[in-house]
């Protein structure tokens, strides 16, 4: 296996690219439950298209809390996790796989709420999609830096 | 294989572990969150808020309606059975504008079904004009959104035949009616005439012929709720209360 050199700069790279979708994701996230709690007509959908179908069907909830405000809060965990991971003995040492198992949990969860938009639903939420991509983006992201991380040869010069 | 690469390789295998493990716990909790937010399956679909004490029949041109045929103001509601944005106005809008406005006589409700999402909604409104064919096209109606959608198939044969006995249909004209398709045409025929009229998306209302797209509020702040709407086509008219 050939070794992979990553630098401490293509590290942080990859960290603060994560962050930036994690706080796109959040904004996103907090669109979406905005949308669901005020009844507002979402931008760039048409009355009673997409965006209504899905922010109204009974799976856009869960025990009466929004999905949006569960995904808010996975995107802001990541978010908070991904900028404190030097800071803190914890992060330092197992930030990376919290970034990991949390993206994945986000991932799968995402691509079942796309299953039921296709298949049970029928009809598709650009704003869901934009999360699902974003948290995608993520997963691969954490991927990548957790494969590096482990990949023999590295030889990371931050540590 | 010295010391040092047997206790990284060692290391690493323990990594590997940790994330085969982590996967492991990241497939388990969404199997619980699926789980979790499953719609709660209706215990039986019924009838007991079907509003009452309402005139019902068909119009001249074969529609259902609710309310008085000499109303001066029509609301024709273009709508799914499988669409959770018309359910949300039957369990929304709905209610208060048949109490506030056909009950008494103001307003007539038409009801015209076009399926638009797919095979199941075609079953849908084929088995509502066999419901309609009994006279039990409120009831199959009310009984169907009230289930709307209890689990990934609501609109199968299977629920259907529950819905119909939960309306109060005769069971074996149904079937034989669903089975054989009878309204096929008709459905078509209204799914083509909603289309020519520009209807794209349920729900879709025309108030005296002017069209309101989506499960508009009762009230709305600012205006153009269903209140004010039919406040301003009765005034319109010279009917208003």
């Amino acid at each position: 296996m050939q070794a992979v050199e990553v630098t401490g700069t293509q590290r942080d790279r990859l960290r603060w690219g994560s962050f930036g979708l994690a706080v796109l994701g959040a904004a996103d996230a907090v669109y979406l439950t905005w949308i669901k709690l005020s009844h507002a007509q979402a931008a760039f959908c048409a009355p009673g298209g997409g965006c209504d179908t899905v922010n109204n069907s009974p799976y856009s909830e869960m025990a009466g809390i929004p999905i949006s405000v569960f995904g808010l809060g996975v995107y802001l965990a990541l978010a908070v996790l991904l900028a404190l991971e030097d800071r803190w003995e914890f992060t330092q040492t197992y930030g990376r796989l919290t970034v990991f198992g949390l993206s994945l949990t986000g991932v799968l969860y995402s691509a079942y709420l796309t299953y039921l938009e296709l298949f049970v639903i029928h009809a598709i939420c650009p704003y869901c999609v934009v999360s699902a991509v974003l948290l995608t983006l993520i997963f691969g992201l954490a991927v990548m830096r957790l494969v590096w991380a482990l990949t023999p040869g590295e030889s990371p010069p931050d540590e | 294989m010295s010391k040092r690469t047997t206790k990284r390789t060692t290391e690493q295998k323990t990594e590997w572990y940790v994330i085969a493990g982590i996967v492991a716990i990241a497939v388990l909790v969404v199997a619980v969150l699926i789980q979790a937010g499953r719609p709660q399956t209706a215990q039986t679909p019924g009838l007991e808020d079907l509003p009452t004490g309402i005139e019902t029949g068909v119009t001249p041109d074969g529609h259902p309606y609710r309310g008085s045929l000499s109303a001066k103001v029509v609301v024709v509601e273009y709508e799914d059975l499988r669409c959770p944005f018309c359910r949300q106005h039957f369990v929304g809008a709905e209610p208060q504008i048949l109490e506030q406005y056909v009950k008494t006589g103001l307003v007539r409700e038409e009801s015209r079904i076009v399926p638009i999402l797919g095979s199941p909604s075609v079953a849908a409104a084929e088995a509502a004009a066999c419901a309609g064919e009994q006279n039990k096209y409120w009831e199959f109606r009310h009984v169907a959104f009230a289930n709307q959608p209890l689990e990934t198939d609501p609109y199968g044969r299977a629920n259907l035949v529950k819905f119909a006995e939960a309306a109060g249909l005769d069971i074996g004209r149904f079937t034989t009616c669903f089975d054989t398709q009878r309204y096929q045409g008709e459905v078509k025929t209204t799914l083509r005439e909603a289309q020519s009229l520009g209807v794209s998306s349920t729900p879709t209302f025309f108030v005296n012929g002017v069209k309101y797209e989506g499960a508009v509020p009762f009230e709305r702040d600012g205006g153009q709720g269903f209140k004010d709407i039919l406040d301003a086509a009765l005034q319109a008219v010279g009917a208003a209360p």
